[in-house]
């Protein structure tokens, strides 16, 4: 998978249908689109169905009126989810089925990540990463991950604040980062299309 | 929302940890779908935070094992310490080897809810665990309806297979099949598949204690990527129901 900042070539190409492009595009925002609707409790069976009816509008959109600023493109998929979200919730009350505000909250507690699924060569740089943090560090993360504690009691539990707690993660992610990216990069990009 | 401001905000990790309140959290959103340096930092965040899940989860099994194999050890009267010197070094070998063997299916097998389970209560099936049959269930999917029209019926931390033809709708390298919760959000158990099992009999080991209560589990067949073990991006999975009861 590749990241970069999208812009005229790639909206046009995706516009006329080219395959690769089409690839990556359905490739690169399906997980986001599921982060993002997840992270608003939405019921699984729907985060599918409105994963897939934002892809088809952004397409029709692209092919029907283009979009003025090709370099927001992300931005424009982000937005087009969250207006079929939002109608899916009216359509919902419409229908008198009962998804209250909350439908809209984040919860209190980290983002379900069940369905990233993590690769035995990354659960190796992920215990060669552990064995340079100190015990408490661990300690911490596996509170927060794995025994999905709530934060709070977490940072009572190590005597920590929030903040103490979201660097630690941070600080493990970066040295994380740079393993996942090489991991990433293989890939060969989008034809066409300069990173 | 820029760039500047995200990594200031340390965006990725609020966001992940539900820190952000909504405007904010929108403001992010927007912003990430456009950057393709918070783009991959919120994926390197979220991969981190998947793995490290399915790091501790394997290392709890692990010491579920340890602990069994520890306790299993036979205790030695004292007048037999010198002539049986080599059992000393043959319990924590064998010990360790049984861990090897718990790790090894740990490594293939991933197991996101043990962490529910009762370390006392985990464990593995083997030859003598029972078996659901289910026959051809994979091509008669149903969500709704179980494919097992009476509950299978098992002790609450007994181990089982569920024994299918496994006939995915595409030929494909390699697959997982997913034990999800009744609502398929929560995937209890994910098993890497070969490609060599489509059209063949297929037996998914469910390890004792893993579910944690009896009731109605989804069996998911998915396409994965050969390399990495992913699943496919786009990949609908095929489904069916089982039901499962608990005895005394």
């Amino acid at each position: 998978m590749e990241f970069f900042a999208f812009d005229r070539t790639y909206v046009d190409r995706l516009r006329d249908g080219d395959p690769a492009v089409e690839q990556h595009f359905f490739a690169y925002f399906e997980p986001f689109l599921h982060m993002m609707l997840r992270s608003r409790s939405t019921q699984p069976e729907q985060v599918e169905d409105i994963t897939q009816e934002t892809f088809t509008r952004v397409l029709v959109q692209l092919r029907k009126d283009g979009i003025r600023q090709p370099e927001r493109f992300g931005a424009f998929v982000c937005m087009t989810c969250k207006n079929v979200l939002r109608e899916r919730h009216r359509s919902n009350l419409k229908d008198g089925n009962s998804l209250d505000d909350s439908h809209y909250e984040i919860p209190d507690k980290a983002i379900d990540l069940d369905r990233i699924v993590a690769s035995k060569e990354l659960m190796v740089q992920v215990r060669e990463i552990m064995q340079e943090l100190s015990a408490r560090e661990v300690a911490i993360l596996r509170a927060i991950f794995w025994e999905e504690k709530d934060k709070d009691e977490v940072c009572r539990e190590f005597d920590i604040d929030r903040n103490y707690l979201r660097v630690c993660f941070l600080r493990a992610k970066d040295k994380f980062r740079s393993h996942y990216e090489k991991r990433l990069r293989p890939r060969p990009p989008a034809p066409g299309h300069k990173p | 929302m820029d760039h500047t401001t995200a990594v200031r905000l340390q965006a990725a990790e609020k966001y992940l940890l539900g820190e952000l309140d909504a405007a904010v959290r929108d403001e992010y959103e927007e912003h990430y779908f456009d950057c393709s340096e918070c783009a991959l930092n919120l994926r390197a965040a979220a991969a981190f935070a998947a793995t490290s899940r399915q790091v501790f989860q394997n290392d709890a099994v692990a010491a579920v094992a340890a602990d069994r194999a520890g306790r299993r050890a036979p205790a030695r009267p004292s007048f037999i310490v010198e002539r049986f010197r080599w059992t000393f070094a043959a319990v924590p070998t064998f010990a360790a080897l049984a861990l090897a063997v718990v790790v090894t299916y740990q490594g293939t097998v991933l197991i996101p809810s043990l962490k529910h389970a009762s370390s006392s209560t985990i464990s593995l099936p083997d030859a003598n665990s029972r078996i659901l049959p289910l026959g051809a269930a994979l091509a008669k999917r149903s969500e709704a309806k179980p494919a097992n029209d009476t509950a299978f019926s098992v002790r609450p931390n007994e181990p089982f297979f569920v024994k299918f033809d496994f006939t995915p709708n595409t030929i494909l390298p390699a697959y997982i099949c997913q034990l999800r919760d009744a609502s398929g959000q929560r995937i209890l158990l994910q098993v890497p598949v070969s490609g060599d099992t489509a059209g063949r009999e297929y037996q998914l080991a469910v390890p004792g204690g893993l579910l944690p209560a009896p009731g109605t589990y989804q069996v998911a067949i998915l396409g994965a990527d050969q390399a990495s073990g992913q699943p496919l991006p786009g990949d609908k999975p095929q489904t069916f129901a089982i039901t499962v009861a608990f005895r005394q």
